[in-house]
């Protein structure tokens, strides 16, 4: 990471103004849903030839989120394609005119979400380096310049154990200095084995590790809420609602936990406000502690805190000072908008409240639709709204009261016209995004100059002698090969966690944690380090666990992962009974090794029917593994009437018998499916099959090969399944996947896997 | 920890319920042709329902009887004005505080009232998290008598989601209440609970003390028949002599494709009595899209009786009721219709229950809102046929899509209102179909369907033909069902905003009661001059001169 972060930051504040005009993150140019933008029409209309349209331009670019505006370019993220040309893109398109620039697709597989949840999250933009990042529906994060190059790129579901259920609920990266920064709900290895919702952050420029956060409390649920930055009490701090429900604020340089607020018994996934020390968010389901109450807006003094300890289990945190909140109010998936002193909240059921922003009394309330989803933004005094349920409404937000001045309602295409959105304010235009098209709304001759926007509050700067107060290990994630090196860096930061500059610490090999339930942990890393460079053993074929660094009294550790190179095979006798191979990725507390016939085989769990415990693929290679055959054992068992779903992945495609529909199948992306090939094939529990799959690339296809046998038996000649992808899925990670069926506890259909080998593809 | 939708996730539930007041006039409906071998007088005589005949003043199940037709047809002059605003109240009889959602209810009978709701706000301070709660409360005070408590289901969203309570609304048979648990179980409890100290039937609840609920039996849905419900188990008990029929809620997984128990039935018919099955059907099979959150109703056509059940891949069906052969089956959907999460998907299932009023079946078709609003369709069923009575076959092979079709010589639509609007309706709409996905219940009453959508429209429709008569603008979502007492239609939406109409032909501007506190997300019901209300934290009873006031509730 380069040096001085707190500089660069403050550059990056200073030089927003040579920028006006952008709209780079999704809740504009302050955080706020306010744009500076002036002479901003009123209404429009799609009526071709209509002179008075405040139309000026439309182009069919669907999507669910913002739109973003950066240097004469709108990017947005969306779905496009049907069937088994269904993919995600990222778009770039001229602001004046619309016109496509340029557009990116990917596939999508190996989650739940379905079709019309694609892309439920924002772009975020850079103006220093004109970076464009996306948190894209398969766990694809990824790092474009504006000409649309990749500059980096990370799988997090195969790496990090990213999940997300079918709804598709994600949070949107933020951008803050040197860092883009994530919060996801994630299980993994070794530290984060445990599901919970975590906070990623990245170097903007190479897409390493920083630092990652477990916020430390019990996961509920996914969720939406794209963090905000602000200055709260002399501290740079990142502020955030969580899967957990509760409202987090950490220091953005460093992921320390600053405080900490239980507000929501479900997840909080609109977005805070900030503006000095005080934050406002709120909820959209039941609150905390509530007695029963549903929804909240809330307010807090984020530099007042007061040390909070829960008597059950001993965990201490600190919370900030409650300044007022209204229950009753669901706040969603709407994020609020703050202006004059004055709070703007949608609740879900299309009613937008305004309250006094110091107090909390309600000014006014406004039913302007039916279902909120997309949020308000306010411009030239007016405020500027979507309903799901195809509708886009201009309100005049009074003293007292508040004006509806138009309603537009999107038709023309069947059904219901989703608007899960909300428009970006630029240069006098209004980019408005629906489930079909892009619209660019604004005046012709447009001149008005903006607003000025307020100088965000200046951080002090770090006094570069202080003590440190935390150490980082850069890069903190580090994935290698057996005998593979890294150079690792100790980053020191002042106690509010401003950047001092680089240390020579003290190197270890420490005992990676204990998992829960376990009694014994597994071994450290083999291997060595000196000054920073780590070597791994080289005949460890796969191996996991943590390095340390100490300096100065304080600890740092970076986790890694030692994946094993091609050809690999596994039996698992060198897995103690009880453990899981070291280093896959979503293994732990999935899958247990255990003896089954004198051998050694890994057993899918049958303890919890939680769909992310009973449903999951544990990964056991790199993403970027292409040209390469796995083959596996696997059996299932059954419960009742129950028989599971098992099979093997290569590149993000599954070879699987299904227990319900006795069919061998080759699917990807099976919430959609995209690609689906059954054959009806009957199985028994208690057998074990042999499975093989392959996939080879031909002619910007791919042809996937499967075949499924009783072990034992010669193997067939020919292939059991066979399909054409003309959207090819050309790498990824190697894998097992193990869908164990049942609703009751301790009853689900085990599954049995052993003899895995994944061999790279003859020439 | 699949969301939602997940959104906003719930979902789901829908349910229902409602409530009505029993009394539909149907007399013939009960009288000797019921299915039991020894009928005991049925869910149905007019101005009472068949098992409660010491309490003739009461709304006994979703629908009031087995028609499930949302009217009223023995109480006058309900309230019409009231208030519940704190230091306002005005014609408030009582208020009893529920947890912070209720679907299930209200139902009234034996002198108490029953809703289905959650934990969140504890009865009991030694029960405490997610539950599904059964409370029972003082139909004169509104005190809180009993609750029947359930545990989630470990499995979580995909088969209970969080905070939803109970979604059935309970049946009610003397001293007896029939419902389905949030984990799938079929129950039959004592409306007394364990007030009286006597633990009658089976003995192994687990909560035992004077507020909670003896049960009498429980039938498993999941354990014994293997079904995986979606989201939430949510079916209002039908029962007809001894013969409880039920949706069992069966549908997908968390992933939303894969129908993890195709075999296990949909449709199921239990002894009243003991809890055991009498019958099954597994008829909607592979094709099941979603869920199964809508409820059997009971008929006696001309030729024949029957009971009616909606199912999972959109498709009606009639099963004679002791044998459960199939009689009948009707797709509600075009044969061009496409399943798709979200607005713009054509083909549905349904939330609303049929109804069966003047010799005809009436239902609208819908979704999930959390799928959002999108084109829905309303129709009007003869009963009397034979096979498939649908009113298009199709002609081409399996798989061919769209499939080539032709009129059904054995349709037995009557009529059908939905789809797409001609061009004068789009733009008065502000949409391009008519009726939109509804999870409503239709009133229906002197000629006329009051039925509303999801999208906030009320509509009156011409029973004999399908006509639009006129329709409303609720500006609001709806997920309960009109009720129509003495001429006057009631219903609530999800800007906590009651409408009161005047039943008729011509439309005419509706009364608007600001409930406020929240969405009124299931129905009312007027029993003895009293309109019981439900908005998700509280049981209103609102009475014409009453003077109560909102407490510390």
């Amino acid at each position: 990471m380069r040096n001085a972060l707190g500089l660069a930051l403050a550059f990056l504040w200073l030089t927003s103004d040579a920028h006006a005009g952008d709209w780079r993150t999704w809740r504009g140019p302050q955080y706020n849903g306010v744009a500076p933008d002036r002479d901003l029409p009123s209404k429009f209309s799609e009526k071709p030839g209509d002179p008075n349209s405040n139309l000026l331009w439309k182009v069919p670019y669907g999507c669910r989120s913002t739109p973003i505006v950066m240097d004469g370019r709108v990017f947005m993220i969306g779905d496009v394609g049907e069937g088994v040309n269904e993919q995600e893109r990222v778009v770039c398109l001229d602001a004046d005119t619309g016109k496509l620039i340029w557009e990116k697709r990917f596939n999508i597989w190996l989650v739940d979400i379905v079709s019309s949840r694609v892309g439920w999250t924002s772009l975020a933009g850079d103006a220093e380096t004109g970076y464009i990042y996306a948190h894209g529906t398969q766990g694809l994060f990824t790092c474009f310049d504006k000409n649309g190059k990749i500059i980096w790129q990370r799988s997090l579901i195969e790496e990090n154990g990213r999940i997300c259920g079918y709804g598709g609920r994600l949070a949107s990266p933020v951008i803050d200095g040197d860092l883009v920064i994530l919060g996801i709900v994630n299980a993994n290895f070794g530290d984060q084995a445990r599901g919970a919702n975590r906070f990623l952050a990245v170097d903007k420029r190479t897409g390493k590790t920083v630092w990652w956060t477990d916020t430390g409390f019990q996961v509920n649920d996914t969720y939406q809420c794209t963090p905000v930055v602000g200055v709260i009490g002399g501290q740079r701090l990142l502020v955030s609602g969580g899967g957990d429900g509760w409202v987090h604020a950490m220091k953005v340089r460093t992921g320390e936990m600053v405080w900490s607020y239980h507000l929501a018994e479900k997840a909080v996934n609109c977005s805070p406000v900030i503006d000095g020390d005080i934050v406002w968010i709120g909820n959209g389901e039941e609150n905390f502690g509530g007695n029963g109450s549903q929804g909240a807006v809330i307010c807090f003094n984020g530099a007042s805190l007061t040390e909070k300890k829960d008597p059950k289990t001993g965990k201490t945190w600190m919370e900030p000072k409650v300044l007022w909140r209204v229950d009753d109010v669901k706040v969603m998936f709407a994020s609020p908008v703050l202006k004059d002193g004055r709070l703007y909240v949608a609740e879900e059921t299309g009613k937008l409240f305004c309250f006094d922003a110091k107090n909390g009394t309600e000014l006014w309330n406004q039913q302007y639709g039916r279902a909120a989803r997309g949020s308000p933004v306010w411009a030239d005094g007016k405020i500027y709204i979507t309903d799901v349920n195809a509708r886009f409404v201009v309100l005049q937000p009074g003293d007292t009261d508040c004006k509806k001045l138009y309603t537009h309602i999107f038709r023309g295409t069947g059904g219901t016209v989703e608007v899960n959105g909300t428009p970006a304010i630029a240069n006098g235009r209004i980019y408005l995004p629906t489930a079909d098209n892009l619209y660019c709304i604004g005046k012709k001759d447009h001149s008005a100059e903006p607003d000025k926007i307020p100088a965000p509050v200046k951080e002090p700067a770090a006094d570069k002698d202080a003590k440190p107060a935390k150490l980082l290990v850069y890069p903190l994630d580090v994935v290698l090969h057996p005998g593979g090196t890294e150079k690792l860096e100790v980053h020191s930061y002042d106690d509010h966690g401003r950047f001092l500059g680089k240390v020579e610490a003290e190197w270890s090999l420490p005992a990676p944690p204990i998992p829960p339930m376990a009694k014994v942990g597994p071994p450290p890393l083999k291997g060595t380090v000196e000054k920073g460079l780590l070597t791994v053993d080289s005949k460890l074929v796969r191996q996991m666990g943590p390095v340390e660094a100490s300096f100065g009294g304080l600890k740092a550790r970076a986790r890694v992962r030692v994946v094993p190179t091609l050809p690999y095979t596994e039996d698992f006798e060198k897995v103690p009974v009880g453990a899981v191979p070291g280093g896959w990725v979503n293994c732990a507390g999935k899958f247990v090794v255990e003896e089954k016939g004198g051998s050694k085989v890994l057993r899918k769990t049958t303890a919890n029917p939680n769909p992310l415990l009973a449903q999951v693929y544990s990964y056991m290679g790199l993403p970027s593994y292409s040209d390469y055959t796995i083959e596996a054992d696997v059996m299932g068992g059954r419960v009742g009437d129950n028989l599971p779903d098992m099979g093997v992945v290569a590149n993000r495609y599954t070879l699987q018998l299904d227990g319900a529909s006795q069919t061998v199948r080759i699917v990807t992306w099976d919430a959609v499916p995209r690609l689906d090939k059954q054959i009806p094939f009957k199985w028994k529990e208690d057998q074990w099959f042999r499975f093989k799959l392959t996939v080879e690339l031909k002619d910007d296809k791919a042809i996937i090969k499967g075949k499924v046998w009783p072990k034992g038996t010669p193997e067939p000649e020919k292939w059991t399944v066979e399909v054409e992808d003309p959207k090819p899925n050309t790498e990824g990670a190697p894998a097992l996947y193990g869908n164990a069926i049942g609703a009751i506890v301790n009853q689900l259909t085990p599954i049995w896997f052993d003899n895995i080998v994944v061999t790279p593809n003859k020439k | 920890m699949a969301s939602s939708a997940n959104l906003r996730p719930l979902f789901a539930a829908l349910m229902t319920a409602v409530v009505g007041l029993a009394v539909v006039g149907l007399p013939y409906l009960l009288q000797s042709k019921t299915p039991s071998a020894a009928p005991t007088a049925v869910a149905a005589e007019p101005g009472k329902s068949a098992t409660t005949s010491a309490q003739p003043h009461a709304w006994t199940m979703f629908g009031g009887d087995a028609t499930r037709n949302m009217v009223n047809l023995v109480e006058k002059n309900p309230p019409t004005d009231w208030s519940v605003k704190k230091g306002k109240e005005k014609n408030l009889k009582w208020v009893a505080r529920l947890g912070s959602r209720a679907y299930g209810g209200p139902i009234v009978a034996d002198g108490k009232v029953f809703v289905g709701t959650n934990n969140d706000a504890p009865r009991n301070p030694e029960i405490v998290g997610d539950k599904g709660n059964l409370m029972c409360f003082d139909q004169a005070t509104g005190k809180f008598l009993w609750q029947a408590v359930h545990d989630k289901l470990e499995a979580g969203r995909v088969n209970d989601w969080p905070k939803e309570g109970i979604c059935s609304t309970p049946t009610v048979e003397g001293k007896l209440l029939y419902y389905v648990s949030n984990r799938g179980e079929v129950v039959c409890a004592r409306t007394d609970g364990l007030t009286d100290g006597k633990n009658e039937g089976e003995t192994t609840e687990k909560y035992k003390g004077p507020t909670s609920a003896d049960f009498i039996w429980r039938y498993d849905m999941i354990n014994t028949l293997n079904v995986n419900p979606h989201n939430m188990s949510s079916c209002c008990p039908l029962i007809i002599g001894d013969l409880m029929y039920l949706t069992t809620s069966n549908g997908v997984d968390a992933g939303h494709l894969k129908l993890p128990s195709p075999e296990a039935p949909s449709f199921i018919c239990l002894n009243k009595k003991t809890g055991k099955l009498i019958w099954r059907s597994n008829a909607p099979g592979k094709n099941i899209m979603h869920g199964q959150w809508s409820n059997p109703c009971y008929i006696e056509s001309k030729e024949r009786a029957q009971v009616i059940f909606p199912g999972g891949d959109g498709w009606i069906r009639s099963f004679e009721p002791r044998s459960g052969e199939e009689l009948w089956r009707f797709d509600c959907n075009p044969k061009d219709s496409k399943y798709d999460l979200g607005g713009k998907g054509t083909r549905s299932d349904f939330i609303g229950t049929p109804v069966y009023a003047d010799g005809k079946i009436y239902i609208g078709t819908g979704q999930d809102p959390e799928h959002n609003e999108g084109v829905g369709h309303f129709w009007c069923i003869d009963p009397n046929g034979k096979g498939d009575v649908s009113p298009d076959v199709v002609t081409s092979a399996p798989g061919v899509f769209p499939p080539k079709t032709k009129p059904n010589p054995n349709s037995k639509a009557v009529w059908h209102y939905g789809g797409d609007a001609p061009k004068a309706d789009a733009d008065d709409l502000g949409r391009d179909y008519l009726i939109g996905r509804t999870m409503s219940t239709a009133a229906i009453k002197d000629g006329i369907v009051y039925i509303a959508d999801l999208g906030g429209y009320l509509f009156a429709l011409d029973a004999k033909t399908g006509k639009r008569l006129w329709w409303h603008d609720l500006e609001g979502q709806v997920w309960g069902s009109p009720l129509w007492v003495d001429g006057k239609v009631f219903i609530g939406n999800d800007a906590g905003v009651v409408h009161i109409f005047e039943a008729g032909r011509e439309k005419k501007e509706p009364k608007k009661i600001v409930v406020g506190g929240g969405a009124i997300r299931s129905n009312m019901t007027v029993v003895d001059g009293v309109l019981y209300l439900m908005s998700s934290q509280y049981l209103y009873a609102i009475e014409t001169g009453a003077k109560g006031t909102i407490g510390k509730e």
